[in-house]
């Protein structure tokens, strides 16, 4: 039996899609736009300003605060503006645009090699942070903040999450497979980082090839106390509280303590979050592009792309082409995914994925006929369907009372509902509902 | 950033929808059609074996019931769900609860209360407290107590069970063969054994001195009297196994009913009518709990009522807790209280206790250890 953790579903993942089509370099665009907020916490503040020259890999954001991260030109040319420009999350954000010079000239100190054997703790963290890293799975938690645990929390093992639950989504696998190495290598100095004994790297069955990919690298390389863990194939596996559930037993506590992987001795870093750390602090590459997969059924070439962050998608989508008109345009796989208003918004550090539909579910909701269905799937064990109730009947204090805040959206009851309740959404709308009722309780 | 990117031919324009941006392919429709589909084969084997009053009972249950939704939904103005198979489920089982004898007035009274007052009433489907076709049921037993009573068409008294397929005179037929569950009145607890093993022969139409195997036979394979849709055993433990293959229903009810209800008729002693009124008792751990899975209602009862998902509690926990209540409530009703059938009334009484339970068998939430 293959580990996994209890709730969930299994999702027809749709992967043979794109897993076999290497990953190809994406055109790098005339201008890019390159958001100053694009990560969890605070934005960053413009370091340049119109008519800058910068150089490929110079930062032009600085981060605001330890919660923050900064951000850096993925192409050398001249600013032309700073100025707020369409973002994934459906608004403005305030953008460094950059015209691209085509000759991709490196900051100074870029691609350069180090040895990571001859740096300190703090001397990676601090290169992990200045190449502004977040969690590239998709949640844009800055990485320098994960890891750096408090000391009164001793972590023994970092999980490198290869899961990739998401389905259509196949960035992660390509990235295994062609770059086993730094992969796991990122994984290994993540681990001397915080200090951890075993590492584990972690994918699911329905990339049984990859793991033995990783195992064979890890023995290649000879890297002591690591493993690879296949879980079973189930969506939402790659979330981080799922994922150590489902190979350690461990459960985290809950976010209403604040309670963060890091209390059970885990850390858990995205595989590309780790080639990212890697190619940081070996070879001090800021984070300026990363793996997307572009897919869906009104795309005429699917594939896997290198990207520069901030590639506007429509760019990216001239490269694949459309079969169909498109309807709906969404960043990150189907079930998490958020749909864009315009093709103009720029690919950011959390894009996994462009999905590119034909249609979009269209489905008049209907009384919730208390299936339970939603209660089975739900991983973080609550039952969705009081929690759609009390948002239709505005009562959020038993939303609250009900742990709504435990809900990591996953979706899993949105897509499972037979009366196709649009759960997720009502949870979110209570969400933010009270987070609004809280801020005014605290400012009155 | 336009004049720097070649537009595409035209415009995109795009729709801003919520995550996930997929669905499942189940659907309520889709759920109760298939029950209903997987009821079909009972419903056909009733006609063929109660004759032409079935399929009358049949249809008139199930055409009121698609008729008062239709009509109610036009009233309330809400938008027409007369076609999602719910009403027509409705109908359906409202048909097979009771005597395919039941005169016609009873069927579309009663199938008219199903969906006015046991589902709109509360709000329609998903708001009802109680199983719409149950509350029915209870209904026209407490308002037509004899019209009601089962065993008006079949068999013919005494006579070998044969089908009685289109016999038009089986209507003019009095009242005749006992349930499988009638309690006989005897002169002293002793012979109380030896008459329901002769009511269980006469309500299968074997001679009395049939062998017992033949009987569980004939009630497995609903050769008995009975209710229209409950009798062919075999037929709705294997459409019970497909919709919990299906997903649609939770294993825990039907197993935990059915156990329950089995162990304890096997071990309680059971209330004896003595001739002149007096009551006698049987003794402990004497029970014949094949005669009550196989006679009654429990089969029907387990896999297609209690499992109904509105009146049903949401997790395993509860629903073990519900299906406990329904098993223990069945086998008290039958063996002590004052009806040989008590599925329909335990069902009703355990749908009540339903957010109760619901409130105090919420899951542990992910994160939520001991401190």
């Amino acid at each position: 039996m293959l580990p996994t953790f209890p709730g969930g579903m299994h999702v027809h993942d749709g992967k043979e899609l794109t897993k076999d089509r290497a990953v190809k370099a994406a055109t790098v665009p005339p201008l890019v736009i390159v958001p100053l907020s694009q990560h969890l916490g605070a934005p960053c503040e413009a370091i340049v300003k119109k008519k800058d020259a910068v150089k490929r890999g110079q930062p032009v954001g600085e981060a605001k605060g330890f919660v923050s991260s900064p951000v850096h030109s993925p192409v050398s040319g001249v600013v032309r503006d700073v100025v707020a420009a369409p973002h994934a999350s459906g608004g403005k954000v305030q953008s460094v645009l950059i015209e691209n010079d085509g000759k991709d000239d490196p900051f100074p100190g870029v691609d350069e090699e180090t040895d990571p054997g001859g740096l300190s703790r703090e001397q990676m963290i601090e290169r992990v942070r200045a190449a502004g890293i977040v969690g590239l799975g998709g949640a844009t938690f800055p990485a320098h903040v994960k890891l750096s645990p408090p000391k009164d929390k001793p972590i023994d093992t970092v999980i490198v999450n290869g899961a990739e639950c998401e389905p259509l989504l196949t960035c992660d696998y390509r990235l295994m497979v062609e770059s086993s190495e730094t992969v796991v290598r990122g994984g290994d100095l993540v681990r001397r980082i915080v200090g951890a004994k075993s590492l584990i790297l972690a994918t699911e069955d329905n990339k049984a090839d990859v793991a033995e990919l990783l195992r064979k690298t890890i023995a290649d390389l000879r890297i002591p106390d690591a493993r690879v863990m296949v879980a079973r194939t189930k969506y939402p596996q790659g979330g981080e509280r799922q994922l150590i559930q489902a190979l350690l037993g461990r459960e985290v506590p809950t976010p209403r303590r604040r309670g963060l992987p890091m209390d059970v001795g885990v850390i858990v870093q995205n595989v590309g979050t780790c080639h990212a750390i890697y190619m940081a602090i070996s070879r001090n590459v800021p984070l300026i592009e990363r793996l997307v997969t572009v897919v869906g059924d009104a795309v005429a070439e699917p594939g896997n792309f290198r990207v520069r962050i901030g590639t506007p998608v429509r760019s990216l989508l001239e490269t694949t082409g459309f079969r169909t008109d498109p309807q709906a345009i969404l960043l990150g796989g189907p079930m998490m995914g958020a749909a864009v208003y315009t093709p103009e918004v720029p690919v950011t550090k959390g894009t996994s994925g462009i999905l590119v539909l034909s249609s979009v579910i269209d489905a008049e909701p209907r009384d919730c006929i208390r299936c339970g269905s939603c209660v089975k799937v739900c991983p973080a064990r609550l039952t969705p369907l009081d929690l759609s109730l009390a948002d239709e009947a505005k009562r959020y204090d038993l939303a609250e009372a009900w742990h709504i805040d435990d809900c990591i959206e996953c979706g899993c009851c949105s897509y499972i509902c037979p009366a196709r309740r649009p759960i997720v959404q009502q949870i979110r709308h209570a969400k933010a509902a009270l987070r609004k009722a809280r801020s005014a309780a605290k400012a009155g | 950033m336009t004049e720097t990117t070649p537009p595409a031919a035209a415009p995109l324009k795009l729709r801003v929808t919520s995550s996930p941006h997929i669905r499942t392919p189940e659907s309520v429709p889709r759920i109760m059609w298939t029950v209903n589909a997987v009821l079909a084969p009972a419903g056909l084997f009733a006609v063929y074996w109660f004759g032409w009053r079935a399929l009358l009972t049949l249809a008139l249950c199930i055409g009121t019931a698609l008729l008062t939704e239709w009509a109610i939904e036009r009233f309330r103005k809400v938008p027409s769900c007369c076609l999602d198979g719910s009403a027509f489920l409705t109908g359906l089982l409202f048909a097979f609860v009771m005597p395919a004898s039941q005169p016609w007035y009873v069927s579309v009274i009663g199938s008219a209360f199903a969906i006015a007052i046991g589902k709109h009433a509360f709000g329609g489907l998903g708001n009802n407290i109680w199983n719409p076709a149950l509350v029915a049921r209870a209904f026209v037993l407490a308002a037509w107590p004899v019209a009601t009573i089962l065993g008006a068409a079949w068999p013919r008294p005494g006579a070998e069970a044969t089908p009685v397929l289109f016999d038009l005179k089986s209507e003019s037929v009095a009242i005749t063969a006992p349930s499988p569950l009638t309690d006989p009145e005897v002169a002293s607890v002793a012979e109380w054994r030896a008459a329901v093993d002769g009511n269980l022969r006469r309500a299968t139409g074997l001679p009395a001195d049939a062998p017992a195997g033949q009987v569980y036979f004939r009630l497995l394979f609903g050769l008995r009297n009975g209710c229209l849709g409950e009798t062919m055993g075999i037929l709705l433990i294997l459409g019970g196994l497909f919709l919990w293959f299906k997903g649609y229903i939770n294993w825990r009810v039907p197993l935990v009913f059915i156990v329950t209800t089995l162990v304890l008729t096997f071990v309680l002693p059971e209330k004896v009518r003595l001739a002149g009124g007096a009551v006698g008792y049987t003794p402990w751990l004497s029970g014949d709990p094949l005669r009550h899975l196989l006679g009654g209602g429990l089969l029907l009862g387990a896999f297609f009522m209690a499992t109904d998902m509105v009146t049903s509690p949401v997790t395993n926990k509860g629903l073990v807790i519900f299906a406990v209540g329904c098993g223990v409530l069945t086998a008290l009703i039958r063996l002590v209280g004052g009806y040989p059938e008590g599925v329909c009334y335990s069902i009703i009484i355990m749908n009540t206790a339903v957010p109760l339970i619901d409130r105090f068998s919420r899951p542990r939430t992910y994160g939520e250890v001991a401190a």
